[in-house]
Parts: structure tokens; sequence; C-alpha cells
């Protein structure tokens, strides 16, 4: 038999895919690799060489293969079918799925809408990254308040995110996230886990989470793509604030609430714009070509972001929340998680200065004392300005 | 149409406290722990810099004026002139708020330092240059001394391998 088995992997191709795109599109990655192999059975040995390896840790379809085996292809993957996604129902997922069947002269279908990402039984036991920083077993959903510096047209205005939090408080923990490097607002009144989920933890915190809320990002598909605990609904909630950049049957999945705006606007009458970025950033990127950028700026934001409101948003969490019978903090552990909430420098300081906070809810303690002129929250001041338009 | 922040690096378009008569120095914070860029800076991030700054100096000067005002006996005109103050203070957080939401764009991240109330640091960071102030995009060169030591007795020449790159003429 065993020999039977060495014969069957001399004749079975041995494939390693390349790619160094961000972690986002290596999650669809995931999902090419998987299909290859459930519509190739015993065809391929497949390896991997690209960015967050994490992403592949547990991946039962990978061998070890050496770059330098002369019996080993060498295959980069990229995604063109991209260009056609404003005239095609195509789904992102389909992207590497299709590269793979013009390089290989393949017919590899789509066998489940969404990427690949294992997690060890042991990995599924841990405390969730939340409870291991708190020491409390909390529900909690994952927030993206910010995005990369390359594609700064998906961005959100923080304090619309901070809006959605404030709509929340005592109710919903929120653990935010981020990558040091990228445009991460701190938002007040959150689990502050901004550079410290390193991509096996981040997958971790998205296994153990109710739903994730955050602009077109790596975390929509990871939200997709990992597992959920048993005894929950199959797919996690997530709400996507994403505009009009992209083509809703390219990035959305089924389950997702996608907050997009394609056809509302004449920039994205006819699809996602694909433009890269609101303003120039002038870093020396060619996206800050005027062909990459936003053509219609309201309030430093693309007119489509814009027209997402914070109620939108938190409209679709209170869905999830009902349809779905979803977790919600118990008051005794809002009370006991409010110590390790972020509260940022801006807030402590209108609290020193002024002797209350901004943005208090009722029956918050956070209510103002002491002072009774001009009580009207600031952030509240600043979103009417910035509806005013 | 896609339209940029307004231009902040035309001269003067910065109030620079610097150059105000009653300036008070102690009240101007350091920018990244740093003295701030000189008054007319015309380098844009540096100008996002003066105004951010101008703006927390207002504020100090504020609050320095609020905690004066509560040094005083309480009666009637204390407790007009202490709400003032607070009116004055919420109108320069606001500003400070309006410049955060103006500049969010170009991923701008300010975070003051504050001591008992007054802001002696701010840390700002730009979306288009790395921490070390390099613009992100920018080519740069990096170089690196990897030393391999070779077992003892050998030179070499006597190492089977072939030494290649800029700079190196082949002969070791």
């Amino acid at each position: 038999m065993g020999l039977a088995r060495a014969a069957l992997r001399c004749v079975m191709q041995k494939l390693i895919l390349i790619s160094h795109l961000s972690p986002g599109d290596l999650v669809m990655l995931t999902a090419a690799v998987r299909d290859l192999h459930r519509c190739y059975p015993g065809r391929f040995l497949t390896d991997v060489r690209t960015g967050s390896p994490e992403l592949w840790i547990h991946n039962p379809h990978l061998v070890p293969l050496e770059v330098d085996d002369p019996a080993v292809r060498l295959l980069p993957c990229h995604y063109p079918l991209i260009r056609l996604s404003n005239e095609r129902p195509v789904h992102f997922l389909h992207g590497f799925i299709d590269y793979l069947n013009q390089a290989l002269d393949l017919r590899i279908r789509l066998t489940r809408l969404a990427g690949d990402i294992h997690l060890s039984e042991a990995e599924k036991s841990l405390p969730s990254v939340v409870e291991q920083k708190t020491g409390l077993n909390l529900p909690y959903w994952i927030i993206v308040g910010g995005g990369k510096l390359d594609l700064t047209i998906k961005w959100w205005h923080f304090r619309r995110w901070q809006a959605v939090v404030d709509q929340f408080r005592g109710r919903i923990l929120f653990a935010q996230v981020g990558e040091k490097h990228h445009y991460h607002p701190p938002l007040d009144g959150v689990l502050d886990l901004r550079g410290q989920t390193p991509m096996r933890e981040l997958i971790r915190l998205v296994y153990h989470a109710q739903g994730v809320v955050c602009p077109v990002t790596a975390l929509m598909h990871l939200a997709a793509a990992v597992e959920v605990p048993p005894g929950r609904a199959p797919d996690r909630p997530c709400v996507v604030v994403a505009g009009g950049r992209e083509p809703a049957t390219w990035e959305a999945y089924p389950s997702h609430r996608f907050l997009h705006t394609i056809g509302q606007f004449p920039c994205c009458a006819n699809g996602g714009c694909w433009r890269s970025r609101t303003v120039p950033l002038g870093d020396g990127d060619d996206k800050d070509e005027p062909g990459a950028l936003c053509v219609d700026v309201v309030n430093q934001l693309p007119r489509c972001m814009d027209s997402i409101t914070p109620g939108m948003v938190a409209g679709q969490i209170e869905h999830c929340i009902r349809d779905l019978g979803l977790d919600l903090l118990a008051p005794d552990q809002a009370r006991a998680v409010t110590p390790w909430l972020h509260r940022g420098t801006q807030a402590a300081l209108r609290a020193l200065m002024c002797g209350y906070f901004s943005a208090p809810s009722a029956g918050s303690e956070d209510e103002p004392a002491g002072v009774e002129s001009n009580n009207q929250p600031q952030r509240t001041t600043v979103w009417a300005t910035m509806t005013s338009s | 149409m896609n339209t940029l922040p307004p231009d902040s690096s035309r001269p003067g378009e910065v109030d620079d406290p610097r150059s105000r008569p009653d300036f008070r120095p102690e009240h101007y914070p350091l920018a990244n722990g740093h003295g701030a860029p000189p008054v007319g800076a015309m380098e844009r991030n540096d100008r996002i810099t003066l105004e951010f700054l101008a703006v927390y100096y207002d504020l100090n000067c504020d609050y320095a004026q609020l905690l004066e005002v509560r040094q005083r006996p309480p009666s009637p005109e204390r407790v007009g002139a202490e709400r003032t103050c607070l009116q004055t203070i919420e109108k320069g957080l606001i500003a400070r708020d309006r410049l955060e939401d103006h500049y969010a764009s170009l991923g701008v991240l300010t975070d003051p330092i504050a001591r008992e109330g007054f802001t002696r640091d701010l840390k700002i960071h730009f979306g288009n240059v790395d921490a070390a102030g390099r613009r992100r995009r920018d080519y740069y060169t990096l170089t690196a001394y990897v030393p391999i030591p070779l077992p003892e007795g050998a030179s070499l020449k006597h190492v089977p391998m072939k030494i290649e790159g800029p700079g190196f003429d082949g002969e070791y």
C-alpha cells in the first residue's frame, strides 16, 4: 500500500501557489485551494508561499513542497477576473479559481461561498482573546474603525464608528482591531486590541465573536471563512460599510449586511468605481493620481460613504441581534468590563478640563457632573455639523 | 468633484500663537517630543502640526484662565466667569474636533499628552509618512552587515561559493 501511495504521489502534479497580496485576498486563495482538491481529488499536491502564512496553519490541503524540486510547478497567482466584476455576477471567491482554471486547464467550481480557514481543536478550546485579556468570558463584536493607507477611499469617518459604539454602550462589547501601521483611530468605550492581534490570534478572536462590523477589509472575509462555535447560527453576522467602490456581487456574502450604494450615484451607477483614495495622501504612491481619486467628496468622505449613517449601521446590528437571538452584555458584565474599556486621551482631556464626559448616554455613570452650562455632547454637535450639508 | 482639504501651505494661513505679542511659551506644546516646526513652515505636514499646536495652545491658555477663576472666592460673579471659561474651552474643543475631522481623510492621528489638564506634547501621525518621517512609497537604501564566521583555519578562497553584488569586483 505504501508503494502504491508513493507511486501515486509521483504522478500527482505538484504545485506551489505564490501570492504576496493582502490577507483578505489570501482568504480567497484558501477557497481556491480547497475547491481544487474537492473538484480534482488526488490529482494535486499543493503548497503555498504567501504573506500571512498563519492563514494556512492546520490547512488539510497543503503538503510541504520544496521550491527547488524540479517536479514542482511554481505558480504566481492573480485574479484578472476582477476586471469583469462590473459586468458579470462573479464573486471575489471566483477570482483565483478562474485563474487556476486558465493556468491549469481545469474546471474547478466554487463549492462554498466562503474562504477556508482552519482552527485546531486546541485553538478552539482556548479562551477567547477577550477573556485572556480581561479575565471575563463575555460576548463581543469585532469592530474595525479604519483601514489601510493605500485605499483610503474605503475609510468611514471615525466619529461615525464612534457613534455606532456609543449606540450600544452597555449592551455590546466591541473589540477594536487593526494593524499598528495602518490608520485606526482609537475609539472610546471599546476593548482596544489594535496592534495586539497577530493573525492567528485574530482568527481565534473572530471564531469567538458574536459578529463583526467593518469596512470592506480582511475581517469581513474572515467573518465568513472562520467556522462558528457549536450551538450558534451557522453564519457569523457581519455588517459591512461598503459604499460604492466594489460591486456588491463581487464582495458581499449572502449572510452579511452589506451596506452598498451601487446604482445610487453617478460615479457608481453601473458598478463599483474601484477608485483608491478620497484625497491625495502625498506619499508618492500612484494612487494619488487623479484617475484613482474619488470624484465626489463630501464632508471629507466619498459621497457614497457619507450617505451611510451610524443609524443605518446600528440598525443592521440590531436586526442581527434580534433575528439571530445574539447574546448581549448583562448589566453586571457591562460593569465588570468597564475598567478595561479604552478611554481616549481626547475624552480624558475634555473630562479633566471641563469636569464631564462627552456623548453621555441615559443612565450612564458618565453623566455630566457639576457643570450646568453647554451640556450638549460634543460629538453630537460635530455630527450635526457633518450631516447638515 | 474631488477636492483637497483647504491648502494650509499658503503663507500666513496658520495663526501661529508664537507670533502673538502675548505669547506664553509655557503653554505651547511640543510636537512628537520635539520643538514645533518653525513659524511659517511651508511643508504640508508641518503646517498641519502648527494648526493643531495652535488649537492646543489656546486650550491650555483657556484652561489656565479657568484655574485662575476657580481660585477666586465663591461669588455669583465667579460662577458667571467660570461658566464663560468653560464655554470658551468647549469652543476650543469643538475647534480641535473640527480640525481632526478636516484632516481625517489624510490619515492624521493626534494624541495629546496631558499633565494636570495641560497638553504638554502632541503625538501626531500622518498617513503619508512612516514613524521615521519618510514618505511611505519612497525608495530608500538599506545596508546590513552580516558577519559569517568561517571554520577555524579556513579562508574565503577555500569556501565553495560565489559572491556577487554591486560594489564587489570578484576579488576577496
